[in-house]
Protein backbone atom coordinates (compact mmCIF):
# COMPACT_ATOMS: atom_id res chain seq x y z
CA UNK A 1 0.00 0.00 0.00
CA UNK A 2 1.21 3.50 -0.65
CA UNK A 3 2.44 5.80 1.82
CA UNK A 4 -0.35 8.49 0.25
CA UNK A 5 -3.25 6.32 0.74
CA UNK A 6 -2.08 5.75 4.37
CA UNK A 7 -1.62 9.21 4.53
CA UNK A 8 -5.15 9.86 3.04
CA UNK A 9 -6.72 7.36 5.49
CA UNK A 10 -5.23 8.46 8.45
CA UNK A 11 -6.86 12.70 7.01
CA UNK A 12 -10.48 10.89 7.02
CA UNK A 13 -9.92 9.29 10.52
CA UNK A 14 -8.69 12.21 11.88
CA UNK A 15 -11.18 14.51 10.60
CA UNK A 16 -14.19 12.09 11.87
CA UNK A 17 -12.92 11.54 15.12
CA UNK A 18 -10.89 14.03 16.58
CA UNK A 19 -13.69 16.01 18.28
CA UNK A 20 -14.50 13.05 19.58
CA UNK A 21 -11.53 11.98 20.97
CA UNK A 22 -10.53 15.44 21.97
CA UNK A 23 -14.05 15.39 23.85
CA UNK A 24 -13.48 12.00 25.85
CA UNK A 25 -9.65 13.00 26.67
CA UNK A 26 -11.34 16.44 27.95
CA UNK A 27 -14.00 14.21 29.93
CA UNK A 28 -11.24 12.13 31.90
CA UNK A 29 -8.44 15.05 32.27
CA UNK A 30 -10.57 18.27 32.79
CA UNK A 31 -7.89 20.44 31.16
CA UNK A 32 -7.57 21.70 27.87
CA UNK A 33 -4.59 22.10 27.17
CA UNK A 34 -3.64 18.44 28.79
CA UNK A 35 -6.23 17.22 26.39
CA UNK A 36 -4.48 18.89 23.63
CA UNK A 37 -1.51 17.04 24.50
CA UNK A 38 -2.89 13.48 24.70
CA UNK A 39 -4.86 14.51 21.25
CA UNK A 40 -1.43 14.52 19.60
CA UNK A 41 -0.25 11.87 21.31
CA UNK A 42 -2.80 9.53 20.16
CA UNK A 43 -2.91 10.38 16.97
CA UNK A 44 0.68 10.47 16.34
CA UNK A 45 0.47 6.66 17.97
CA UNK A 46 -2.42 6.05 15.41
CA UNK A 47 0.14 7.57 12.76
CA UNK A 48 2.54 5.12 13.58
CA UNK A 49 0.32 1.90 13.29
CA UNK A 50 -2.03 3.36 10.39
CA UNK A 51 -1.76 -0.08 8.39
CA UNK A 52 -3.39 -1.71 11.26
CA UNK A 53 -6.40 1.04 11.10
CA UNK A 54 -6.18 0.99 7.58
CA UNK A 55 -6.70 -3.26 7.20
CA UNK A 56 -10.07 -2.70 9.73
CA UNK A 57 -11.55 0.06 7.30
CA UNK A 58 -12.80 3.61 8.92
CA UNK A 59 -16.30 2.43 10.89
CA UNK A 60 -14.08 -0.14 12.92
CA UNK A 61 -10.98 1.41 13.64
CA UNK A 62 -12.67 3.92 16.04
CA UNK A 63 -12.68 1.27 18.51
CA UNK A 64 -9.01 0.63 17.97
CA UNK A 65 -8.97 4.59 18.20
CA UNK A 66 -10.52 4.64 21.58
CA UNK A 67 -8.71 1.70 23.10
CA UNK A 68 -5.18 3.62 22.13
CA UNK A 69 -6.91 6.97 23.83
CA UNK A 70 -7.65 4.66 26.79
CA UNK A 71 -4.38 3.38 27.19
CA UNK A 72 -2.43 6.99 26.42
CA UNK A 73 -4.82 8.43 29.69
CA UNK A 74 -3.94 5.20 31.66
CA UNK A 75 -0.19 5.98 30.81
CA UNK A 76 -0.79 9.54 31.42
CA UNK A 77 -2.43 9.36 35.26
CA UNK A 78 0.77 6.51 35.71
CA UNK A 79 3.13 9.50 35.54
CA UNK A 80 2.69 11.36 39.09
CA UNK A 81 4.49 14.89 37.32
CA UNK A 82 1.49 14.62 34.96
CA UNK A 83 -0.81 13.80 37.52
CA UNK A 84 0.41 17.19 40.06
CA UNK A 85 -0.16 19.20 36.63
CA UNK A 86 -3.54 18.00 36.31
CA UNK A 87 -4.43 18.96 40.02
CA UNK A 88 -2.78 22.38 39.52
CA UNK A 89 -4.87 22.69 36.35
CA UNK A 90 -7.94 21.83 38.09
CA UNK A 91 -7.56 24.89 40.72
CA UNK A 92 -6.37 27.35 38.02
CA UNK A 93 -9.46 29.87 36.55
CA UNK A 94 -10.11 28.46 33.21
CA UNK A 95 -9.08 31.70 30.59
CA UNK A 96 -12.08 33.34 29.58
CA UNK A 97 -12.16 34.84 26.03
CA UNK A 98 -13.53 38.90 25.83
CA UNK A 99 -16.03 38.78 23.29
CA UNK A 100 -19.62 38.96 23.61
CA UNK A 101 -19.45 40.99 26.62
CA UNK A 102 -20.24 44.95 27.17
CA UNK A 103 -19.81 46.01 30.40
CA UNK A 104 -17.10 45.85 33.68
CA UNK A 105 -20.26 44.16 35.64
CA UNK A 106 -21.80 41.57 32.56
CA UNK A 107 -17.69 40.82 32.37
CA UNK A 108 -16.97 40.11 35.99
CA UNK A 109 -20.83 38.07 36.04
CA UNK A 110 -20.12 35.75 33.03
CA UNK A 111 -16.43 35.19 34.38
CA UNK A 112 -17.77 33.83 37.82
CA UNK A 113 -20.56 32.25 36.19
CA UNK A 114 -18.06 29.98 34.49
CA UNK A 115 -15.50 29.63 37.47
CA UNK A 116 -18.33 28.24 38.94
CA UNK A 117 -19.68 26.35 36.41
CA UNK A 118 -16.06 24.76 35.79
CA UNK A 119 -15.30 23.76 39.52
CA UNK A 120 -18.65 22.13 39.63
CA UNK A 121 -17.74 20.06 36.45
CA UNK A 122 -14.82 19.32 37.65
CA UNK A 123 -16.15 18.20 40.91
CA UNK A 124 -18.57 15.63 38.77
CA UNK A 125 -17.84 12.00 39.51
CA UNK A 126 -15.93 11.06 36.75
CA UNK A 127 -18.01 8.83 34.78
CA UNK A 128 -21.16 11.51 35.22
CA UNK A 129 -18.32 14.13 33.45
CA UNK A 130 -17.51 11.84 30.65
CA UNK A 131 -20.67 11.41 28.75
CA UNK A 132 -21.49 15.02 29.67
CA UNK A 133 -18.27 16.49 27.92
CA UNK A 134 -18.78 14.12 25.39
CA UNK A 135 -22.28 15.37 24.81
CA UNK A 136 -21.46 19.09 25.37
CA UNK A 137 -17.98 19.23 23.45
CA UNK A 138 -18.05 15.83 21.14
CA UNK A 139 -21.79 16.75 20.26
CA UNK A 140 -22.54 12.64 20.26
CA UNK A 141 -25.46 11.12 20.79
CA UNK A 142 -26.29 8.74 23.36
CA UNK A 143 -25.51 5.70 21.50
CA UNK A 144 -22.41 6.84 19.78
CA UNK A 145 -21.31 7.70 23.69
CA UNK A 146 -22.30 4.37 24.59
CA UNK A 147 -20.30 2.66 22.11
CA UNK A 148 -17.58 4.37 23.00
CA UNK A 149 -17.53 3.79 27.37
CA UNK A 150 -18.97 0.77 26.45
CA UNK A 151 -22.42 1.00 28.40
CA UNK A 152 -25.83 0.56 27.10
CA UNK A 153 -27.55 3.86 25.34
CA UNK A 154 -30.07 4.03 28.45
CA UNK A 155 -27.06 4.14 30.95
CA UNK A 156 -25.76 7.05 28.97
CA UNK A 157 -28.89 8.51 29.53
CA UNK A 158 -29.06 8.38 32.69
CA UNK A 159 -26.21 9.71 33.45
CA UNK A 160 -26.41 12.47 31.45
CA UNK A 161 -29.42 13.68 33.61
CA UNK A 162 -28.17 12.99 36.87
CA UNK A 163 -24.94 15.14 35.52
CA UNK A 164 -26.87 18.07 34.71
CA UNK A 165 -29.12 17.71 38.54
CA UNK A 166 -25.83 17.47 40.39
CA UNK A 167 -24.46 20.35 37.97
CA UNK A 168 -27.69 22.61 38.89
CA UNK A 169 -27.47 21.80 42.96
CA UNK A 170 -24.15 22.47 42.67
CA UNK A 171 -24.09 25.75 41.09
CA UNK A 172 -27.17 26.57 43.36
CA UNK A 173 -25.44 26.02 46.79
CA UNK A 174 -22.30 27.88 45.32
CA UNK A 175 -24.33 30.66 44.05
CA UNK A 176 -25.67 30.68 47.92
CA UNK A 177 -22.62 30.34 49.43
CA UNK A 178 -21.43 33.96 47.38
CA UNK A 179 -24.59 35.30 48.29
CA UNK A 180 -24.19 34.97 52.05
CA UNK A 181 -20.53 35.44 52.14
CA UNK A 182 -21.31 38.89 50.06
CA UNK A 183 -24.40 40.29 52.71
CA UNK B 1 -48.51 20.21 47.07
CA UNK B 2 -50.95 22.89 46.44
CA UNK B 3 -51.61 23.19 42.10
CA UNK B 4 -49.54 26.45 42.39
CA UNK B 5 -46.66 25.56 43.92
CA UNK B 6 -46.47 22.60 41.54
CA UNK B 7 -46.29 25.19 38.64
CA UNK B 8 -44.18 27.06 40.50
CA UNK B 9 -41.59 24.29 40.74
CA UNK B 10 -41.97 23.46 37.30
CA UNK B 11 -41.36 26.87 36.39
CA UNK B 12 -38.19 26.81 38.22
CA UNK B 13 -37.02 23.57 36.95
CA UNK B 14 -37.47 24.87 33.35
CA UNK B 15 -35.48 28.10 34.13
CA UNK B 16 -32.59 26.09 36.06
CA UNK B 17 -32.79 23.88 33.01
CA UNK B 18 -32.61 26.74 30.30
CA UNK B 19 -29.82 28.18 32.52
CA UNK B 20 -27.67 25.23 32.93
CA UNK B 21 -28.23 24.50 29.06
CA UNK B 22 -27.02 28.47 28.68
CA UNK B 23 -23.92 27.66 30.83
CA UNK B 24 -22.66 24.33 29.07
CA UNK B 25 -22.85 26.04 25.92
CA UNK B 26 -21.18 28.93 26.65
CA UNK B 27 -18.43 26.56 28.78
CA UNK B 28 -17.96 23.87 25.79
CA UNK B 29 -17.11 27.27 23.54
CA UNK B 30 -14.35 27.90 25.69
CA UNK B 31 -13.39 24.13 26.10
CA UNK B 32 -13.89 23.20 22.07
CA UNK B 33 -11.10 22.03 20.19
CA UNK B 34 -10.53 25.52 17.38
CA UNK B 35 -10.26 24.13 13.56
CA UNK B 36 -7.12 26.33 13.83
CA UNK B 37 -5.58 24.05 16.84
CA UNK B 38 -6.60 20.82 15.02
CA UNK B 39 -5.21 21.55 12.11
CA UNK B 40 -1.91 22.31 13.87
CA UNK B 41 -1.87 19.21 15.74
CA UNK B 42 -2.22 17.31 12.72
CA UNK B 43 0.49 18.96 11.08
CA UNK B 44 2.55 18.28 13.75
CA UNK B 45 2.03 14.30 14.39
CA UNK B 46 2.42 14.22 10.14
CA UNK B 47 5.43 16.38 10.12
CA UNK B 48 7.00 14.84 13.30
CA UNK B 49 10.34 12.82 11.79
CA UNK B 50 10.14 10.34 14.80
CA UNK B 51 6.39 10.08 13.97
CA UNK B 52 7.39 8.60 10.33
CA UNK B 53 5.51 5.56 10.13
CA UNK B 54 7.35 2.27 9.26
CA UNK B 55 6.60 1.67 5.89
CA UNK B 56 7.81 5.50 5.23
CA UNK B 57 11.18 4.09 6.09
CA UNK B 58 11.24 0.85 4.96
CA UNK B 59 10.33 2.45 1.73
CA UNK B 60 13.31 4.95 1.47
CA UNK B 61 15.59 2.18 3.07
CA UNK B 62 14.81 -0.08 -0.26
CA UNK B 63 14.85 3.20 -2.27
CA UNK B 64 18.38 3.26 -1.15
CA UNK B 65 19.16 0.01 -1.11
CA UNK B 66 18.11 -0.25 -4.87
CA UNK B 67 20.47 2.50 -5.63
CA UNK B 68 23.41 0.98 -3.94
CA UNK B 69 22.96 -2.13 -6.12
CA UNK B 70 22.60 -0.59 -8.87
CA UNK B 71 25.65 1.70 -8.58
CA UNK B 72 27.30 -1.46 -7.85
CA UNK B 73 26.42 -3.40 -10.80
CA UNK B 74 27.60 -0.10 -12.66
CA UNK B 75 30.48 -0.17 -11.24
CA UNK B 76 31.41 -4.03 -11.37
CA UNK B 77 30.57 -3.17 -15.41
CA UNK B 78 32.87 -0.65 -15.48
CA UNK B 79 35.74 -2.45 -13.64
CA UNK B 80 35.12 -5.75 -15.74
CA UNK B 81 35.02 -3.13 -19.38
CA UNK B 82 38.84 -1.49 -17.70
CA UNK B 83 40.12 -5.27 -17.02
CA UNK B 84 38.83 -6.59 -20.33
CA UNK B 85 40.56 -3.26 -21.87
CA UNK B 86 43.93 -3.60 -19.92
CA UNK B 87 44.12 -7.38 -21.13
CA UNK B 88 43.12 -6.12 -25.03
CA UNK B 89 46.04 -3.34 -24.54
CA UNK B 90 48.46 -6.20 -22.80
CA UNK B 91 47.79 -8.55 -25.27
CA UNK B 92 48.27 -5.85 -28.67
CA UNK B 93 51.69 -4.36 -26.64
CA UNK B 94 52.88 -8.22 -26.36
CA UNK B 95 52.40 -8.79 -29.95
CA UNK B 96 53.88 -5.30 -30.94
Amino acid sequence: MSDKAYESFFNQMYDQYHKAVYAYILGRVSSKDSAKELLQETFLRIWNHIHIGYDMGLDKSRFWLFKITKNIITDYYRSRASRLKAEEQLKANPLLPANSVHSPEEAYQRKNDMRLMEKAINNLPEQLRIVLVMQVIGHMNSTEIGEIIEIPPGTVRYRLSLARKKLINEMNSMNSVGEEAYQ
Amino acid sequence: MKEEDKIHLLFQMEDEDAQIDLLLTEWSEIHQISNSEANSIRSAIIEQETGLSELWWSTLYSRINRSISFSNQRAEQSLNRLSSMQAHYINISCRG
